[in-house]
């Protein structure tokens, strides 16, 4: 029922037209996977060039859509939460059903895979002779079927939520649901994030990029993990209040936001130079450099709260 | 400078104007192909600007084979190598006159500043300052083809491609045109003048002519 | 990012082929305008519910046997005093009055100034001197649209109740109350709590209903189970559950006009796509002209989507500025009929001023992506015309 939520039916509406365009350059890759020849100068391989193109046009935009329909889900899920008894924020909602999680992981997942595929696209772009225009058309199918996965998620996961049944709210999840990643503690958690962060800008300084992309990979889990047990509590300015959402609320100024951004920017950046390097076998300074500039302001950023707190207070929480 | 080596162009219906062309042209020259309507001068010019592909064989700009060049290489290269002069001018209509000359250059780095300035100047070499801001649709033809002419320039391009150029005009208006044409010459820039008005050919001796027709 | 020069392009473009545009400008707007209306209305009446639930108690507790409402007895809120963790329970006596002449319903608040807990528009009236009025058995304080209309009608202050016995009481206007709310200020009356009784013909010893307040909220649905043990002829409310039930009936009912809305836009994407794929020879000869001057594909793209986006924001202004006062000064003549289901929501309802800027967004996106689907492949079209046909 809560398809008939507003907010809900946009982001179900949008999503169904995000299927159709990538329902159609899954069709078009096909054709491409099959027949493209670059040396060819028959119309058939013409008619594949622009084609081709249009593929580009469709993910382009269905990544221009995805990220504020991502962030009016996000919204969704927090209005929601007004409805929910029991819910705080959008962690309560986000845990109706059991799809919630999914979802969520489902739809940060494909952001980052849509923007790797247009990281290829731009590199297929730059070649003279569309060198790798085969290989991002392969990867085509796995697009749709990673939104496909998403939109199955999303259907089950709104037609699942009962308005009637009481959710936990976000202290209550943390604090019970996963007692391994909460016994890490929030100092520790915090001592491993730094740990990361040094080890990521040294091999940033060193330019071991394959080093530095599988500690830029795990500064993703690092960092978000630090940030509930760790940081969050100083941006609340209570030790007990363990969650990544209650961030984004006007209480706190929106600052979730700019966290969340950083981090996406500083990992897809990292991301996107290995597959740079991985694709066409020459590394890009530039992006290695803006991948590190990010993720440093994700972590000033973390260091600035605890530090401030502690400067005014002259205590630790 | 323009190598063409073999080149076959086959159109879609079964049409082949130029098949098995070869032709070599220096740096500086000025060539006219001459032929009759149909003969495939167009065509020529076409490929030499990247506009279209040919079937086969090879097509070499100062060092940079093109014949196979994915679309928007194929335009970053014609915006930085090739000015053409369509036989219809092909101005937009809704354009001032130094609007139009500006187009080319919208998509660059420039400020529109710099554009406006070079499309000034180049109307003042061509003597048509006092009309740069009248809608091209309100120009005489002697008028707009200047305007065309300083489309082709603002570029800066080395070659400089002109289709059937004295299609539209009158005798005086020719004269002036090869004047032009002589100056552009001059410049340094190559020029290829598809044309099948001997007037043009006499008016312009150090022309080499390049005959196309049937049978080549 | 944006490439001003090719923007200013782009406009110029638009301008040049203006009739191809309006006509896509024009429903677009409309369907922007709609929808905002729609917005605007859900969140103004969400207000307006706000008000009223800022004022409701957290528990009430009503009579009811045989499905039929009853007046309930007023010493059962001394019973339920005793219940642990209510900290306050007093008897109400409110109803509605039927008046025929302007064919509607005023409603009757009888108020006791000693007791605790006034709604708060009832607060600051009897601070607000209306303390004498109510102790007086003939004097009311009129909600102030409410006082307007009654002057406009009879040109004194004074109107007559006629009991349900047949006789008639005759009330002074002693002082007017502003409330927030539009609905309260146009319908209700205070006055004293006896004479409010014997207008609504209820007895010395009942009322209409007992409101029950407590502080810990976590509390309130086990004390909601105690009362219902304790008087199984009641009906419980809680304030939760109204608030829930106002939050979801105002979704599904935006919700089940969306449903509408989102065919128009289908219509529109229909209507949309068609317009800008039917790009003419002309149009067409120009991209092939523009791509032999050197503009790539995506360039192309570029002046179709700021073509696109031109159209969009002038029909978003356009329409947000057609529906905001469509439904803040005119009430959203027509519209508000759909949203007009709510027993406690009258034709006379005025919607308090609210706008959001999430509502906008909103709005927006709701638009938005059916109107890139309908740009983004005309677009490609366009933009992978052939440069050679610029030469023919
Ligand atoms: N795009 C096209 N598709 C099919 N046939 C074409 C096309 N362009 C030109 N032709 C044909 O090719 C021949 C040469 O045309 P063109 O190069 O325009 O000759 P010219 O410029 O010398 O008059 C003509 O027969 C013409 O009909
Ligand atoms: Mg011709």
């Amino acid at each position: 029922m809560s398809f008939l939520i507003p907010e809900v039916y946009i982001l179900f509406l949008s999503d169904i037209i995000l299927l159709v365009f990538i329902s159609i350059s899954l069709f078009i890759s096909a054709g491409i996977i099959r027949n493209w020849d670059f040396a060819s100068s028959a119309d058939r391989q013409y008619r594949l060039e622009k084609r081709s193109a249009l593929v580009s046009v469709l993910i382009k935009y269905s990544l221009a859509l995805k990220i504020p329909l991502f962030i009016l889900f996000i919204y969704a899920e927090d209005k929601l939460a007004d409805v929910l008894p029991g819910a705080m924020c959008a962690a309560g909602s986000v845990n109706a059903t059991p799809y919630g999680k999914l979802l969520l992981y489902m739809k940060i997942f494909n952001i980052y895979f849509f923007s790797v595929w247009l990281v290829i696209n731009r590199l297929d772009m730059k070649t003279e002779d569309l060198r790798y225009t085969r290989l991002k058309h392969m990867l085509i199918p796995f697009v749709f079927v990673c939104f496909a996965a998403e939109l199955t998620l999303f259907v089950l996961n709104f037609a699942g939520i009962d308005p009637a049944v009481p959710v936990s709210c976000c202290t209550a999840l943390f604090t019970s649901e996963s007692s391994v990643f909460l016994s890490i503690g929030g100092r520790n958690s915090f001592i491993i994030f730094s740990i990361n962060y040094v080890l990521l800008s040294l091999f940033f300084i060193f330019r071991r990029h394959t080093l530095y992309f599988i500690t830029n990979f795990i500064y993703f889990f690092t960092s978000i993990i630090s940030l509930i047990l760790f940081t969050g509590t100083y941006v609340y300015e209570l030790p007990t209040h363990l969650c990544p959402f209650c961030l984004l609320q006007g209480g706190y100024w929106y600052v979730g936001y700019l966290f969340y951004t950083l981090l996406f920017l500083g990992t897809f950046f990292g991301v996107s130079a290995f597959i740079t390097k991985l694709v066409s076998g020459k590394s890009s300074e530039y992006i290695q450099r803006q991948s590190f500039i990010f993720n440093s302001l994700y972590f000033i950023l973390s260091v600035y709260y605890p530090l401030s707190y502690f400067l005014s207070h002259r205590t630790w929480l | 400078m323009i190598v063409m080596d073999s080149v076959t162009k086959t159109y879609t219906g079964g049409v082949s104007p130029i098949s098995g062309f070869s032709l070599e042209i220096r740096e500086g020259e000025t060539v006219i192909l001459s032929g009759e309507s149909g003969s495939g001068k167009s065509t020529l010019l076409s490929l030499m600007a990247a506009l279209i592909r040919p079937t086969s064989g090879d097509i070499t700009i100062d060092g940079k084979k093109i014949a196979k060049l994915p679309e928007d290489f194929a335009a970053l290269y014609r915006r930085e190598n090739i000015g053409i002069i369509f036989q219809s001018y092909h101005l937009l209509p809704h354009l001032t006159a130094v609007e139009n000359i500006c187009v080319p250059l919208l998509p660059t780095g420039l400020s529109m500043k710099d554009i406006t300035a070079k499309a000034m100047n180049i109307l003042s070499s061509l003597n048509m300052a006092d009309k740069a801001n009248v809608n091209v649709s309100k120009l005489s033809g002697g008028e707009q083809q200047r305007t065309a002419i300083a489309r082709a320039l603002i570029n800066n391009p080395k070659i400089i491609l002109a289709d059937e150029p004295t299609a539209n005009l009158d005798r005086k208006l020719t004269d002036s045109l090869t004047d032009t044409f002589r100056r552009m010459s001059d410049e340094g820039r190559t020029l290829v003048i598809a044309t099948h008005d001997s007037a043009l050919t006499e008016a312009l001796p150090h022309a080499r002519i390049i005959s196309i027709g049937h049978g080549i | 990012m944006i490439n001003l020069k090719l923007l200013e392009f782009a406009l110029g473009s638009i301008s040049a082929r203006k009739g191809k545009y309006i006509f896509i400008s024009l429903i677009l707007t409309l369907i922007i305008f709609l929808s905002a209306s729609v917005f605007y209305i859900t969140g103004a009446l969400r207000l307006e519910a706000s008000y009223t639930l800022d004022s409701m108690p957290d528990i009430i507790v009503q009579k009811q046997t045989a499905g039929q409402r009853q007046f309930i007895r007023r010493d059962t809120a001394d019973r339920l005093l005793e219940i642990p963790g209510v900290s306050y329970a007093v008897p109400r006596i409110w109803g509605t009055y039927r008046y025929e002449y302007l064919n509607s319903n005023i409603t009757i608040v009888g108020v006791d100034v000693f007791a605790g807990h006034l709604p708060k528009d009832i607060e600051t009236a009897v601070k607000g001197g209306g303390m004498e009025t109510l102790l007086k058995p003939d004097g009311m304080i009129t909600g102030a649209k409410l006082a307007d209309t009654l002057r406009h009608i009879y040109n004194h202050d004074e109107f007559s109740f006629q009991k349900p016995d047949g006789g008639y009481i005759s009330m002074k206007t002693g002082a007017v109350f502003r409330p927030e709310s539009g609905l309260i200020s146009s319908s209700v009356i205070l006055m004293n709590q006896d004479t409010a009784a014997e207008i609504l013909g209820i007895d010395e010893n009942r009322a209409t209903d007992i409101a029950v307040f407590v502080p810990n909220p976590e509390e309130t649905d086990t004390i909601a189970e105690k009362i219902a043990a304790m008087a199984p002829d009641t009906v419980i409310i809680t304030k939760e559950k109204i608030k829930a039930m106002y939050q979801n009936m105002f979704d599904y009912k935006s919700g089940i006009f969306l449903l509408i809305f989102s065919v128009c836009l289908f219509t529109f994407f229909i209507i949309a796509a068609d317009r800008f794929t039917g790009i003419g020879r002309e149009e067409r000869k120009e991209i092939a002209v523009l791509k032999a001057l050197g503009y790539t594909v995506s360039d192309i793209l570029k002046i179709k989507f700021y073509e696109a986006a031109a159209v969009a924001v002038f029909a978003f202004l356009l329409g947000i500025f057609l529906a905001l006062p469509y439904v803040f000064v005119f009430h959203a003549p027509l519209l508000k009929n759909v949203f007009t289901g709510y027993s406690y929501l009258r034709p006379e309802f005025v919607l308090p001023f609210s706008f959001s800027v999430s509502d906008t967004v909103i709005i927006f996106l709701s638009v938005a992506p059916v109107y890139t689907a309908s740009v983004i492949i005309p677009a490609w079209k366009s933009a992978v015309t052939d440069a050679g046909e610029s030469i023919r």
